[in-house]
């Protein structure tokens, strides 16, 4: 639309993203003006559902926040409940743990990058369109998400919002049987994944980056998952107590959910790109080997090939699965025991889209009496705005149609989740 | 004996009312149905494409979010629910339609699949519950009704 010389480039529905939210991007000329992510999904008052009730209940409670990281969830609430009890997992039950988080990792890796992401790069609007020209790609998408499904379904009871998780372990362990029946379709995803991999090294990449502070857990000999210390490429290297030291979140009146920032320093970025800068000498070896037989380096600071990252991480976690799987020895009990008693406990894990903070007081009467769970998604808003605004003056020089589809890909690169962060998308752009 | 016909409850039980499409599966497996019908719950609708190739007749039962009161039962085309999904493809998964149509496009299933899709209206699910409100509850039978008219009668009288 342009009116006295103002030009608006309008997309009233972001498509591919979770949630409600919308973007806009006005320019004068190639200069920015404003880049705004308004994010209009209702907030979901989660820590306020969470006082009063138990800490046992925490797990369960906060994997209801998101359908397709419900693990995530489950994970950092354990971790950080369990660090107020003083309770360790360790051993058969924290690979057990490895092993669910390697299922959430693949359902929602994979189904972002054949279902969301590829078609962005290929050229069709979405993945129906891309299944008539690539069929044989999105049905091997949609068997590697169904392994990951079934990892999922066996280790957590079932395939969404597992029900098996608990503070201190699980309520049941399965059998080596149980496991050992995934195997075959394991073996046939990691192979498909590298192939997978190899397709989406070919794709074309823009030519942009940018100066991303990326922040990340890091442990000592494991890709991480759930334990680790947070770190990133710019001198942080922090105990998950103290999160709240060195990150803020504020409330911007466009958004209902809070944006965060590294106190004094400002936007970072958490996610698959970020983690793999920072552990990329922590993959597996068949996930390195095929990461430089790709030609994905490090540092890498295009927020493009975190479509790459996600494909590395995903072969990743089939070889994880499929090792786990392979020297598991069902543990003689399922969980730890654990006494609630009053304290504040924090955990941090990494959620398929980045680290997913959650901290838990527990007052003297032994119920929760406030709880803080700060997402990857608006951990990664303010980096998704500073995207937009370097990107902004090429899609000046576009027209209508292109700057809304790299501006849309630009948001996708990050593969938010409005509802989880809703705690987000309509695209406007509006150029003088 | 191969399945013909497979029932497929889609939804999730901790969502109240959501959960009434597998609801309506648990209670045609108490009621019994025939030896060739295959009974499935399905949370994820990306697991969908799967389950369409190797029957002649899917009957798919799944709660619907409506402007009108809940508890009512009805039998929907492919194209209207189509008319009807907010959001085909998203980060939490597939939508119905669009787990139809890869299944077609990817050859899982055949163009003679009769497809028949089966809703419940209900109120926007706002509370974590396990159990379905009233209204809902009492339209699981007119469900499991129009499901063993869809799939011509076939009930036994010797329950799973």
């Amino acid at each position: 639309m342009t009116q006295r010389g103002l030009r608006t480039i309008k997309v009233d529905y972001l498509a591919r993203v979770e949630g409600e939210g919308a973007l806009t991007i006005k320019l004068r000329g190639d200069e920015v003006q404003q880049v705004e992510l308004r994010i209009f999904e209702p907030p979901r008052f989660f820590e306020a559902f969470l006082r009063g009730r138990s800490p046992m209940e925490a797990p369960d409670i906060t994997a209801r926040i998101c359908g397709i990281c419900p693990v995530a969830y489950q994970m950092s609430a354990c971790h950080a409940i369990e660090d107020a009890l003083g309770v360790k997992v360790d051993g058969p039950l924290r690979a057990l743990r490895r092993l669910l988080y390697c299922g959430e990792w693949i359902e929602s890796h994979v189904l972002h990058m054949f279902m969301l992401h590829a078609p962005d790069f290929l050229g069709y609007a979405d993945a129906l369109t891309m299944a008539k020209d690539h069929p044989d790609r999105v049905k091997a998408g949609l068997r590697m998400k169904k392994a990951g499904n079934a990892i999922v379904s066996v280790v957590g009871g079932r395939e969404i919002h597992p029900i098996n998780v608990r503070i201190g372990g699980f309520y049941r362990v399965p059998s080596k049987a149980e496991l050992h029946k995934l195997l075959d379709e394991l073996k046939w995803s990691r192979d498909a994944s590298l192939d997978s991999l190899t397709w989406m090294a070919g794709f074309e990449y823009p030519d942009f980056s940018r100066d991303y502070e990326f922040v990340a857990l890091t442990h000592a000999d494991e890709y991480p998952f759930c334990e680790g210390r947070l770190v990133s490429n710019k001198g942080m290297n922090i105990a998950v107590r103290e999160y709240d030291e060195y990150f803020v979140e504020e409330h911007v009146e466009r958004s209902t959910a809070l944006q965060s920032s590294i106190k004094a320093r400002g936007e970072y970025l958490c996610g698959p790109l970020a983690r793999i800068n920072l552990n990329f000498d922590r993959l597996s070896p068949i996930a390195r080997t095929a990461a430089k037989e790709i030609g994905f380096g490090i540092p890498c600071t295009n927020p493009f090939k975190s479509l790459m990252a996600r494909g590395i991480e995903t072969l990743q976690v089939f070889d994880e699965a499929i090792g786990r799987i392979e020297s598991y020895e069902p543990p003689d009990r399922s969980q730890v025991k654990a006494e609630i008693r009053p304290g504040v406990g924090y955990g941090c894990t990494e959620a398929p889209r980045g680290i997913l903070y959650h901290r838990y007081r527990i007052g003297p009467d032994g119920l929760i009496s406030d709880a803080k769970i700060v997402p990857p998604t608006s951990q990664n808003q303010k980096s998704i705005e500073g995207d937009l605004r370097s990107i902004a003056p090429r899609l000046a020089a576009m027209s209508q149609d292109d700057a809304t589809w790299l501006a849309e890909q630009t948001v996708r690169n990050y593969d938010p989740c409005i509802s989880c962060s809703t705690h987000f998308l309509k695209l406007k752009i509006e150029r003088e | 004996m191969k399945p013909t016909v497979r029932v497929i409850g889609l939804g999730q039980r901790v969502a109240g009312d959501d959960g009434v499409g597998l609801a309506v599966v648990d209670e045609l497996c108490s009621r019994g149905v025939a030896d060739d019908v295959d009974l499935v719950a399905v949370s994820d609708a990306s697991d969908l494409p799967w389950l369409l190739g190797d029957v002649e007749t899917v009957v798919m039962v799944d709660a619907a979010s409506t402007n009108g009161p809940s508890g009512q039962v009805l039998q929907l085309s492919l194209d209207e629910l189509r008319d009807a999904e907010v959001r085909p493809v998203s980060t939490h998964g597939l939508g119905v339609v669009a787990a139809v149509e890869l299944a077609n496009l990817l050859n899982l299933s055949t163009a003679e699949l009769k497809v028949h899709v089966v809703c419940i209206t209900i109120e926007q699910p706002r509370e974590f519950t396990t159990t379905l409100s009233s209204r809902v509850s009492a339209a699981v039978p007119v469900a499991v009704d129009l499901v063993f008219e869809l799939i011509g009668g076939k009930a036994c009288t010797n329950p799973k």
